[in-house]
């Protein structure tokens, strides 16, 4: 078995992979500069606009302000990576609307998970659904005392366990009962966060402090 | 803890094994199928989970019986041998889905068991993409239950980057790009993954 993946610069990403993504994909080194970018990066950074992060082509340093046009937008990019980079904020993702577009972009950046600084920069149109997404989940959610109140001794048990990450089977055999009764107290819980999901669920407790990270 | 080879790739891997498999082209695809399948339907005593959106796992099947290299598909299925199963909006309901279908066939003392799943990434009927990515996390724990090899295959040139870095490449022990299987150093904990970055994600800080 091979010992690690197909590195990339100076980085271990599976190159083959990111080469056929058709979201702009580069990696910057913890110095600022972007390593490797893949075609979909490049033909972004043939686009007209020399706006922002789009004009960015690979060898350009990103974090000093050498954008050819840099504009606010640009800074807010540059700036939210650099502190993706030097690990101020686990994550960024920012919508950016090109001049004279009708697209939106969303570019976002991950820290590498390895030891080595830097990070992973990612453009992709954003889609309907995730707008509608964003724009609906808010007002749909309950708040947090109300739902904390409103739940059973039991649902706490389980949101606690659902914070560690934990399956519903699992849970089931940690508490001693059934599998389809922990699957209700997780539906219940949902619904009473006013969530779409399990992870929106622990996410709202985390936030409001309801269970703790671990 | 045994080994068995991938088939898809030169090696073997550990029973259980999470795999996260990169493709290009339905080509690619059912060649990592065939090749993944083969063995089970080789050796009398290994079993086969399909499973994916619905409609996939059945999919995979008619290929299957199309392109086994005269293997008898048919006959495994009919042997119990072989599973389809979905998954499902439910992210809770479809790790027990995934686990269930590998439980039935290890019932029958069938070793090793190969699980292998088509991802889908933010569409009508599956599990929203935090949920999809807490369950793949999940799925390393998981599989220590079942004798299993699970491997995850995603079409680089249809998912959104966030699916492949998060999804692909940072829940799954081992990688296989271009034929290749790899250790993954970028690999994070489930006890880690939720934490650091499941609950990081931007649409949940909101």
């Amino acid at each position: 078995m091979a010992a690690s993946l197909p590195v990339v610069g100076s980085q271990g990403l599976p190159e083959a992979a990111m080469n056929s993504l058709r979201d702009g994909v580069a990696l910057v080194s913890g110095a600022g500069e972007v390593t490797w970018a893949n075609a979909a990066w490049l033909a972004h950074g043939e686009r007209p606009t020399a706006d922002a992060i789009l004009g960015a082509r690979v060898g350009t340093n990103l974090l000093d302000g050498q954008l050819a046009a840099s504009t606010s937008g640009a800074r807010a990019i540059a700036h939210a990576v650099k502190a993706v980079v030097e690990r101020q904020i686990a994550h960024c993702e920012l919508e950016y609307l090109p001049p004279g577009d009708d697209r939106r972009f969303v570019v976002s950046a991950l820290p590498l998970a390895a030891a080595e600084a830097g990070a992973v920069i990612t453009i992709h149109e954003s889609t309907a659904r995730t707008e509608e997404y964003q724009r609906t989940a808010p007002a749909a959610r309950v708040a947090i005392p109300q739902a904390a109140e409103s739940l059973t001794p039991r649902e706490a048990e389980i949101l606690t366990l659902l914070a560690r990450g934990m399956d519903n089977r699992s849970i089931a055999e940690e508490l001693k009962i059934s599998y389809s009764t922990v699957r209700g107290h997780v539906r219940s819980l949902i619904d009473k966060f006013g969530a779409r999901s399990r992870l929106e669920a622990v996410a709202l407790a985390y936030r409001g402090g309801l269970v703790a990270a671990r | 803890m045994t080994r068995s080879p991938l088939g898809i790739a030169n090696g073997d891997v550990e029973v259980p094994s999470h795999i996260c498999l990169m493709y290009v082209g339905d080509d690619e695809l059912m060649r990592a199928l065939v090749s993944f399948v083969r063995p089970a339907l080789d050796q009398a005593g290994e079993g086969v989970v399909l499973f994916g959106a619905p409609g996939v796992a059945s999919m995979f099947l008619e290929r299957l019986e199309s392109s086994a290299a005269g293997r008898d598909v048919t006959a495994a299925l009919g042997a119990g041998r072989i599973a389809l199963t979905e998954t499902a909006r439910d992210v809770g309901q479809q790790v027990e889905n995934i686990l269930e279908a590998a439980e039935g066939l290890a019932r029958k003392g069938l070793r090793p068991i190969r699980m292998f799943g088509r991802v889908e990434w933010d569409v009508p009927g599956f599990a929203l993409p935090e949920d999809f990515l807490w369950c793949e996390s999940v799925l390393n724990r998981v599989i220590s239950r079942v004798p299993a090899i699970l491997v995850c295959v995603y079409d680089v040139t249809r998912l959104p980057a966030t699916a492949l870095l998060l999804g692909g490449i940072e829940t799954h022990p081992f990688v296989v790009v271009n034929g290749t299987l790899s250790t993954n150093p970028h690999f994070v904990p489930p006890e880690r993954f939720l934490s650091e970055r499941l609950l990081q994600l931007p649409w949940l800080r909101r």
